[in-house]
């Protein structure tokens, strides 16, 4: 794309911003966007049904998962529109407390995954709080040193977490005498809070706070001049993000039923980023999208070699920031946007 | 033993004292946080150790080697990354991340994942300081280290381009209007910079096992004391390398290793809340 | 309205190191009152402007609002004291349109809460916000432009779209900043009645201009600043006609 076509993509991706951002179409009629989305839903509810491969189902369980993980960081990097680095070390707090609490306090299943969500949430604001007073710079690196932190707690507080050889046997989730053990079921459960954070986050959107936090994103002394109270919203924001990498670290501990800290290190956070970026952000198909593409892309490289996976989302990271950056849905929309007379 | 103590961390010091002098320069003048520079580094210690064992060339030709390589990455890695996507008012730190990203696989594509080593020059002749023992060449590293900060302080004061430089990053409009061109000085920043990186990945390499990701941690603590010692400052530097480097190595020598790391970035995180222009940096405005 | 003064500025004072710009500063103003604020350049007025909506914290003085003490606070709590400013520098959200604008210069009286979050807000409430979005865009003038982006209006209308913005929170005072900066006559004649129709409504209007035809021709009272200090103090006929203010522009193209 070259540097002429770039202004077009922002504008008619973000006019479209004034209204809620459900698809890409937003042009069309109410009832082609209701169809298509119930399409959509039809497909992944009853599709997978007809998934045979074992290996497909894993896959589609960690997009799942990843696209938990993309919603809820886009609070934060598609609404506030700051970058954070450090996501997987809250999922990781998420998975260790879930996974710890169930295999040795006894705790439910539901019970470690309200818990581990919780403390996630409490290190957000805990984090959030002051870091949020900085500028977006010190923001980014204080979340990547953060990250880093977990990290080392996890690897190095042993006697809690066994340190670097990992947390072995953690029990398969069982919600009212149901244990999720195949991989199919565990698939239909990660939907399920797919759907609960699509649904808190299109509320987001379209409510009060949702423009709140667009207009600190925009300028944000204008919003606080207007009377909005930015700090808070966006530790609220914040906190939001950090709950759901709680939640999604919880259901990846009792997936794999096996954790290590390698699982939460900086390159899962950067990865992330990635998705969210590539995807687009600030939209809700966006987190959806972008996670569907590279976890696929990343989970099929680690068949064979790790290192070309790698490559290719370095390389999508930086086109994405130089010629792309609404994404694969500012791309979309602008294209549909120019076709309209 | 304290003495023990405090010289093996001198040596590892002295190398984030070169990589720091590298970021500080590029952060202050271009504002730029350069993570990229971790491959600079893997980069300085791939090429020495590759001139030495394969090309059969002397250290000091390997160092010659490895600062024009780094010094040729640094600098296209501003021309076709950083200056687009400044252009674009994106995020240069994520940028970097993404070409530490790339050319740390393409090296472990290239290299495989084993750890390189090979023997460091002087052999094994020491020198004792009281009570303590500290390899010869280890010494001629701290000595280049510490040459290196005045060097690059009279660059940066005495000679037109490194003036040239400090205006830039003082007052990037008002260098532009008396005629310093931003693109000269960004070339120079930059290769310097580098320079100073890929030396110290070099100088770093006979000593240490290297692989395809060498250089992370060094990139990391060194962004830790550019950040508390003060963006775009020399002086911040050396303070800060005293603090950090001789404060992890008292913490790993008398208490753990993994915990000297911790206490960098508890440091570093106080320090981006309390005073995050850092010990000698100016407040943005 | 009650005796006291909407406005009341005492001894204000701001350095920056050893530079004052606003050197023991004392006015008030009356509520409905359109007080103008002018001066040469760096005499020290968007200063004075900061200073009382809250943008910086003064060296000295005081600030009370409606008989209470604002000196110091947070600018988006004097906001939500019913204090709306505009910027010099014209901010606004450019990305987002026109409409989208006002409905967030709305947002101190949007009805909030947990049950509209994830409910929607009732019919009521979407067309009470609407409305008020509607009439804030008649008011301004910018019916046609509603949906295009901010920052792809005319700079005249983009000053107009500032002004709206501010009277989203429904303030009791409107502080604008160089509202007639760079516009045309056709678009100063525009802002100028807009100006005098919030202050019809009962709204308290303070400005701060370079424009010396505009400002006398719409506001009450007058203000004079050299220096950073007050060198006159009364209605634009007065003022006209005050040695000391013509010293002060003399030689000095501000006017």
């Amino acid at each position: 794309m070259s540097a002429a076509r770039i202004p077009v993509a922002d504008r008619a991706s973000v006019t479209q911003a004034a209204e809620p951002p459900l698809a890409p179409t937003a042009g069309m009629s109410r009832y082609i966007r209701l169809g298509a989305a119930v399409l959509a839903l039809l497909a992944v509810v009853v599709g997978p049904l007809f998934v045979q491969s074992t290996l497909i189902q894993h896959f589609l369980v960690l997009i799942g998962i990843n696209v938990i993980l993309v919603l809820s960081l886009d609070l934060v990097v598609g609404m506030l529109g700051l970058s954070a680095l450090g996501h997987a070390g809250f999922m990781g707090i998420g998975a260790y407390t879930s996974a710890l609490l169930v295999m040795n306090q006894g705790f439910s299943f539901l019970g470690g995954l309200v818990a581990g969500t919780a403390l996630a949430t409490f290190f957000g604001v805990l984090i959030g709080y002051p870091s949020l007073r900085l500028g977006g710079h010190f923001f980014v690196v204080v979340t990547f040193i953060v990250g880093i932190v977990f990290n080392l707690l996890f690897t190095n507080l042993v006697e809690i977490t066994k340190g670097p050889m990992g947390l072995p046997g953690i029990p398969a989730p069982e919600i009212a005498g149901h244990v999720f053990h195949d991989k199919l079921s565990y698939y239909y459960l990660v939907l399920a809070f797919i759907l609960l954070v699509l649904f808190v986050k299109w509320r987001i959107h379209g409510s009060r706070m949702g423009r709140a936090l667009t207009a600190i994103r925009e300028e944000e002394d204008l919003a606080r001049a207007v009377g909005i109270r930015s700090h808070r919203y966006k530790v609220a924001a914040f906190a939001l993000s950090t709950a759901g990498a709680g939640l999604a670290g919880a259901l990846y501990a009792h997936y794999l039923r096996f954790i290590g800290p390698a699982s939460f290190d900086f390159l899962h956070s950067f990865d992330l980023f990635v998705m969210n970026l590539l995807g687009g952000k600030g939209t809700l198909l966006g987190p959806i999208i972008g996670p569907v593409l590279l976890t696929t892309i990343d989970q099929a490289s680690q068949l064979f070699r790790p290192e070309p996976a790698r490559i290719v989302f370095g390389v999508c990271l930086i086109l994405i920031i130089i010629y792309m950056p609404q994404g694969i849905i500012g791309l979309v929309r602008a294209l549909i946007g120019r076709r309209r007379p | 033993m304290l003495t023990q103590v405090l010289l093996n961390g001198l040596f590892a010091s002295s190398l984030y004292c070169l990589v720091a002098l590298g970021l500080t320069l590029i952060l202050g003048v271009m504002d730029i946080a350069d993570f990229a520079q971790g491959a600079t580094y893997m980069l300085g210690a791939f090429v020495a150790f590759l001139a030495v064992t394969q090309l059969g060339l002397d250290f000091h030709w390997a160092l010659l080697l490895a600062i024009l390589a780094a010094v040729v990455l640094g600098v296209a890695n501003n021309q076709l990354i950083y200056q687009p996507v400044m252009r674009r008012s994106a995020n240069t730190l994520i940028a970097a991340l993404g070409v530490l990203l790339i050319v740390q696989n393409v090296a472990l594509m290239i290299f495989g994942s084993e750890f390189q080593t090979y023997s460091a020059p002087f052999g094994r002749e020491v020198v004792e300081i009281g009570s303590g023992v500290i390899p010869l060449y280890k010494v001629s590293v701290i000595a280049i280290s510490m040459a290196a900060v005045p060097l690059v302080w009279v660059f940066l004061s005495k000679t037109a381009t490194g003036k040239a430089i400090r205006a830039m990053s003082q007052n990037k409009e008002g260098a532009a209007i008396v005629g310093i061109g931003s693109r000269e000085v960004s070339l120079v920043t930059f290769a310097l910079g580098s320079a100073l990186v890929g030396l110290a990945g070099a100088l770093a390499s006979p000593v240490y096992a290297f692989d395809a990701f060498f250089g992370a941690d060094a990139i990391v603590k060194a962004f830790t004391i550019v950040i508390v010692g003060g963006m775009g400052s020399i002086a911040g530097v050396l303070v800060g390398v005293a603090i950090i480097g001789f404060g992890e190595n008292l913490v790993s020598g008398y208490i753990s290793t993994e915990y000297s790391t911790l206490v960098t970035f508890v440091l570093l995180i106080a320090v981006l809340f309390l005073r995050p222009q850092g010990i000698f940096g100016k407040r943005h405005a | 309205m009650n005796g006291q003064p909407m406005l009341k500025v005492a001894g204000l004072r701001r350095h920056f190191g050893g530079f004052v710009a606003v050197d023991n500063v004392s006015f008030e103003q009356r509520q409905g009152e359109i007080l103008g604020l002018v001066g040469p350049n760096g005499a020290g007025k968007s200063t004075i402007f900061n200073l009382v909506s809250g943008f910086i914290r003064p060296s000295a003085g005081k600030v009370e609002y409606r008989g209470r003490d604002i000196t110091g606070m947070d600018f988006h709590e004097v906001a939500r004291l019913g204090v709306a400013r505009s910027f010099q520098l014209n901010k606004l959200f450019g990305g987002l349109s026109v409409e989208e604008n006002i409905r967030i210069g709305c947002h101190l009286h949007e009805p909030a809460g947990l049950r509209r979050f994830f409910f929607g807000a009732g019919r009521e409430d979407r067309d009470a916000l609407q409305g008020r979005v509607n009439s804030i865009i008649d008011r301004i003038g910018v019916h046609a432009l509603r949906h295009q982006r901010a920052d792809e209006l005319s700079y005249g209308d983009q000053k107009l779209l500032g002004i709206g913005i501010t009277l989203g929170s429904q303030p009791d005072l409107v502080m604008l900043d160089e509202p007639f900066a760079g516009m045309n006559q056709t678009e100063t004649l525009r802002c100028a009645d807009l100006v005098r129709g919030i202050a019809k409504e009962g709204k308290t209007v303070f400005l701060v201009d370079h424009n010396m035809r505009a400002i006398m021709g719409i506001c009450d009272r007058v203000l004079v600043l050299n220096f950073g200090a007050l060198v006159a103090d009364g209605p634009p006929a007065e003022i006209q006609s005050n040695r000391a203010v013509i010293e002060c522009y003399l030689g000095s193209r501000a006017c």
